[in-house]
């Protein structure tokens, strides 16, 4: 039966005597297609937004950070595998320190974080390696001026090159009068320039070796704590919830979206308001649905009669033109998100030709568009929904005509 | 109820609202018809008579009344039951064929069959066989705008008969017509009543045609006359 009612269905979709759709049947897939394009692109701006910030963060900063208590004398050894003991799913972990200072280099200064981790673990915990632009992410201190590597902000303002030297001062506090500070100078030879994806991270951010940075904040073997690397990145905030617990007291510990949690929150809430604002578009549309359907009943007064002279039951009428909703919705969503891949795909293009994206003003200066499918499931979801409630007035017009009502019209 | 007795209808009333007047098209009419009988149905023009075929279809509603088929209180049926007794029972032709325009020849007769849920193949073959048997075995694939007006009184005939129906009711089936193709059809009917046995109520306005029915019942102003 279901088969007949679709067949009944789609061919009354078509203009009499044609093989081809109405054009109002057009008109409103046309409305359809230009609403959901946009809801694709929309989320997919905004779901790229979010993944691209995710990796920078995580890139940059790992999936957990764990910051050692100061008074703590544990070998760093003995805490990786009680972190280990606790999480199973560690892959990797380097401890790290930062440090404020003052990169002067040509008669230019501005405010840089040096960055100090372990060489040989660094790799393994966060994806710098991947986000090197030029030369190569080498943070050995075994020549006389260690290596660094910069982001690419900092290689742009003071137009340094692979192989540069440049001067980071420190303020150190005095040991007699914490008031008093003395300058510490510290020379590095870029080895690399890496594209960190957030703009302040960019603008500021200076990877060395962590030996060196102790040795010349002089702080002797002190660390800020650990980055640590998991399996499933999903799962930080329930690891960091655990170790929290387990790791005793003064540990503090933040998962890779707490290190942001204003900006994610923003971009949750943001991404849920875009959804609800463009999905008018779609209920917009939804008009012309309904509209050109009532027409279809309308226009098809004497078929609708004839159809229930021969046995179509009232609720097969509304099952009929509910199913022509259906087949339009569809239509305007495959449409849509064809062209709004399409659409994605020309912003991506665009994107990496133009820079679109001024990194000053919106943190990070490239998206990485992703649909995701739980995305496309709530678009297609939403679509359908809104087309099925649209087709209902008028299947109901339609399934109140008496057969002789209908016949009467011819 | 007699057992012969197909159709039988009792005290059946219709009236409608015209502004402030009510206006009766029907006014207490009883009417029996036996299986296989042919009763031809003639009147004036607003005499009533299609209204009475489309309420012995169960088309419209008699604002009083009862019609019974066989045992069954047509009646006390709601729309859903109603449908699908019209499906299994009973075909129409009207003076216009009401074919649907987006459906060839060959689906539109199939579409009583599909309504009833019997397989593709097996409604295809069905509506195959009788449109052969009404001689357009060469315009099963035309759709209505490519057939002429008694191609397509043939088509609908073929249409009403797909579900195998114990009665089959004509509204003017010949009103639409020359007088060539009118007496074809006539005939047909006839000819399919003698081949499917089945019981023929027809409404027309045309003498030759009335001549032709054993029995022949004329309304006037909504009473037998």
């Amino acid at each position: 039966m279901l088969s007949t009612l679709w067949w009944l269905s789609y061919r009354l979709l078509r203009s009499p005597g044609t093989k081809l759709f109405t054009f109002s049947g057009w008109i409103a897939v046309a409305g359809l297609v230009l609403g959901v394009a946009c809801l694709v692109v929309s989320m997919a701006v905004v779901s790229g937004f979010e993944s691209t910030l995710q990796k920078s963060v995580s890139d940059v900063a790992g999936h957990i950070q764990v910051l050692r208590p100061t008074f703590s004398t544990e070998a760093p050894e003995k805490t990786i595998e009680r972190i280990r003991e606790i999480e199973p799913t560690l892959k990797a972990a380097t401890r790290f320190v930062f440090v404020e200072g003052v990169l002067a280099h040509q008669g230019e200064l501005s405010g840089a974080v040096l960055q100090g981790m372990d060489p040989d673990q660094v790799n393994e915990v966060l994806g710098l390696a991947g986000r090197v632009v030029e030369g190569k992410f080498d943070i050995s201190s075994n020549e006389e001026v260690p290596f660094a590597v910069i982001g690419k902000g900092i290689a742009r303002k003071f137009n340094l090159k692979i192989g540069d030297e440049f001067r980071i001062v420190l303020p150190l506090a005095s040991q007699f009068d914490p008031s008093q500070f003395r300058r510490k100078l510290g020379k590095f030879k870029v080895s690399g320039i890496v594209d960190l994806g957030k703009f302040e991270y960019d603008e500021r951010m200076v990877i060395v070796s962590l030996p060196v940075v102790q040795n010349l904040a002089e702080i002797k073997n002190k660390f800020s704590g650990f980055l640590l690397r998991f399996e499933d990145i999903e799962k930080a905030r329930e690891i960091g919830r655990n170790l929290s617990d387990n790791l005793g007291p003064g540990y503090r510990v933040r998962d890779w979206r707490e290190v942001n949690e204003n900006l994610f929150e923003a971009v949750k809430i943001e991404k849920v308001v875009i959804f609800f604002v463009i999905l008018l578009i779609i209920i917009a549309a939804a008009f012309t649905v309904a509209s050109s359907l009532y027409i279809n009943v309308v226009k098809r007064y004497s078929d609708i009669g004839l159809l229930k002279a021969v046995g179509l039951s009232p609720r097969n009428v509304v099952k009929i033109f509910s199913m022509q909703g259906l087949i339009i919705g569809s239509l305007g969503l495959v449409g849509g998100f064809a062209v709004g891949i399409i659409f994605c795909i020309f912003f991506s293009w665009a994107e990496s030709k133009y820079g679109l994206i001024p990194g000053s003003i919106y943190k990070i200066d490239r998206i990485d568009l992703s649909i995701r499918l739980t995305d496309a499931l709530a678009i297609s979801f939403a679509t359908l929904a809104i087309c099925f409630v649209a087709t209902l007035a008028p299947a109901f017009k339609g399934a109140r005509l008496t057969p002789v009502e209908g016949l009467k019209n011819e | 109820m007699n057992k012969n007795i197909i159709l039988k209808a009792h005290g059946l009333t219709k009236s409608f609202q015209q502004g402030v007047s009510e206006l009766t098209i029907l006014k207490g009419l009883d009417l029996e018809i036996r299986s296989g009988e042919a009763v031809c149905i003639v009147g004036a023009s607003g005499s009533g008579k299609s209204t009475l075929l489309h309420i012995l279809g169960t088309l419209d509603k008699a604002s009083s009344g009862q019609v019974f088929f066989e045992s069954e209180n047509l009646s006390t049926m709601d729309e859903e039951n109603l449908a699908q007794f019209r499906n299994k029972e009973m075909g129409f032709v009207f003076q216009f064929h009401h074919l649907l325009t987006e459906f060839t020849a060959l689906e539109n007769v199939m579409i009583p069959a599909r309504v009833a849920g019997v397989a593709v193949s097996e409604a295809e073959a069905k509506a195959e066989h009788l449109l052969k048997q009404m001689g357009m075995s060469h315009r099963l694939d035309h759709y209505p705008n490519q057939l002429s007006g008694g191609e397509l009184q043939r088509v609908a005939i073929a249409r009403a008969l797909v579900r195998n129906p114990k009665i089959l009711f004509a509204d003017e089936p010949t009103g639409n017509l020359d007088s060539a193709n009118s007496a074809v059809i006539q005939d047909l009917f006839f000819q399919l009543k003698e081949l499917l046995g089945l019981t023929l109520v027809v409404v027309t306005h045309d003498p030759t045609f009335a001549r032709k029915f054993g029995r022949v019942h004329q309304l006037r102003d909504g009473r037998w006359l």
